[in-house]
């Protein structure tokens, strides 16, 4: 079959031209009497992360103050749990969104990373296409590329290192009960972006994606299933790991 | 009536300031496209109407932080998917496992102006698009439904305007596997 696809674009111009939506609704009045309850608009509300980021400093600084505490990579790992959700106004606009990193064997990245990665044996059926090895000066993670005849294809991330996720406006980021030490299903456009053994952001990993993503932390690690997955199929990817 | 950019901008500035009837002004210009695109998403018009509402107040909210550089419609219009998918997702979760079963016999049919293109071919198409990933599908709404020029889906999708094509070519990659494998007969006839 050629790859062509005209006459596909024309069968869905027709298709458009043919709905026959709903009258919309006027919404304007209904709209402005549930903002005048609310006030001006403000700056988006910090959301739990950026509370969580808040009250971090606050006691950084009353322990410093106190001199219980020096800042350093485990303090900085331990208490974000390797693992940073926060709200941001900046656009991704301009950031890489493909996966990127270096092609390699699971044993070279075994030999790299200094431990084994996990593979994904759910859905059943999946084919490990290629791995990926991102290093950025203190920071590695490995990427496994997923295919299935029937689900779509997903990168399984691993690292040990600490990364963040940036939700720009309208993103979600849901709890995910039981799974991990700690677990989020992301939606909507996001900056992801790594940091290195200081906690200080690696710019050149920053990447922005709209993907499924369902991220996680357990026993040291950072795991994410990044794909155009239901919650329920990521799910099962990561309680499937072997 | 289309104003110039310039008269959005001051429009935008004017609610940055607190003004809501200059935001009334902007629920009117938006809510056809707003109310179009949840539809596709959600088709049901009281979902796609909740949407579209809740969207609005979401977007007032962060609208403080829109940078009147950028373009209103891209950014607005994916506050609006993303509370559509939400809320199609959050009913999912409601309804019952038997409810359920009924539901995955596929979203209800679109009214369909049959003059234009036969039923069971828009059936068709329909299904071919449900199968799709949610990006995928969304990039395909904007496109050809909303017809969002690929400078607008650049800003909706956060990537370079070189990228928007190969994101487009890849849906519309998709769609045709699905229609070879389940609607052979489309292919035949058309495509």
């Amino acid at each position: 079959m050629a790859d062509n696809f005209e006459l596909l674009e024309r069968e869905l111009e027709r298709l458009s031209r043919a709905v026959s939506y709903p009258v919309t609704p006027s919404l304007a009045t209904a709209v402005r009497k549930r903002l005048e309850t609310e006030g001006r608009p403000a700056r988006p509300w910090p959301g739990p992360w950026a509370l969580a980021g808040a009250a971090l400093t606050a006691a950084v600084a009353l322990a410093l103050l106190l001199g219980l505490w020096t800042p350093g990579r485990e303090a900085v790992a331990d208490f974000f749990d390797r693992l940073r959700i926060f709200q941001t106004e900046e656009s991704p606009a301009g950031l890489p969104t493909e996966i990127t990193g270096t092609p390699v064997s699971l044993a070279e990245a075994e030999e790299r990373l200094g431990f084994a990665p996990k593979e994904a044996t759910c859905p059943k059926g999946v084919q490990l296409k290629r791995t990926l090895l991102q290093e950025f000066p203190g920071f590695r993670a490995v990427v496994l590329v997923y295919e299935h005849e029937v689900e779509p294809s997903f990168a399984l991330f691993q690292t040990e290192g600490a990364l963040g996720k940036g939700l720009t406006i309208g993103a979600e980021a849901e709890p995910v009960a039981a799974l991990g030490d700690r677990a989020y299903w992301l939606e909507g456009l996001r900056i992801v972006e790594y940091y290195d053994e200081q906690g200080a952001l690696i710019r050149e990993s920053r990447r922005a994606t709209d993907a499924n993503t369902l991220i996680w932390s357990e026993g040291g690690f950072v795991f994410r299933v990044e794909g155009n997955l239901s919650q329920d199929l990521a799910i099962c990817v990561a309680r499937w790991l072997r | 009536m289309r104003r110039a950019p310039l008269d959005e901008t001051s429009l935008i500035q004017r609610i940055q300031g607190g003004d809501l009837t200059a935001y009334e002004e902007l629920v009117r210009r938006y809510e056809d496209a707003a109310f179009r695109t949840a539809y596709l998403v959600l088709r049901d018009p009281d979902d796609a109407a909740d949407a579209t509402q809740e969207a609005f107040v979401r977007a007032y909210r962060g609208i403080g932080n829109f940078r009147t550089e950028r373009q209103f419609r891209p950014w607005f219009l994916r506050i609006v998917v993303n509370q559509a998918l939400n809320m199609r997702k959050a009913k999912q979760r409601r309804t019952a496992a038997a409810e359920r079963l009924a539901a995955d016999q596929g979203p209800p049919d679109m009214a369909i102006d049959e003059s234009v293109i036969e039923r069971e071919r828009a059936r068709a198409l329909w299904s071919a698009l449900d199968s799709l990933g949610e990006r995928e599908k969304t990039v395909l709404y904007l496109r050809y439904f909303m017809q969002m020029p690929e400078r607008e889906l650049a800003e909706y999708l956060g990537c370079a305007p070189g990228t928007v094509r190969s994101r487009i070519h890849r849906a519309m990659r998709r769609l045709r596997d699905v229609i070879a494998r389940r609607y052979p007969e489309l292919l035949s006839e058309a495509i």
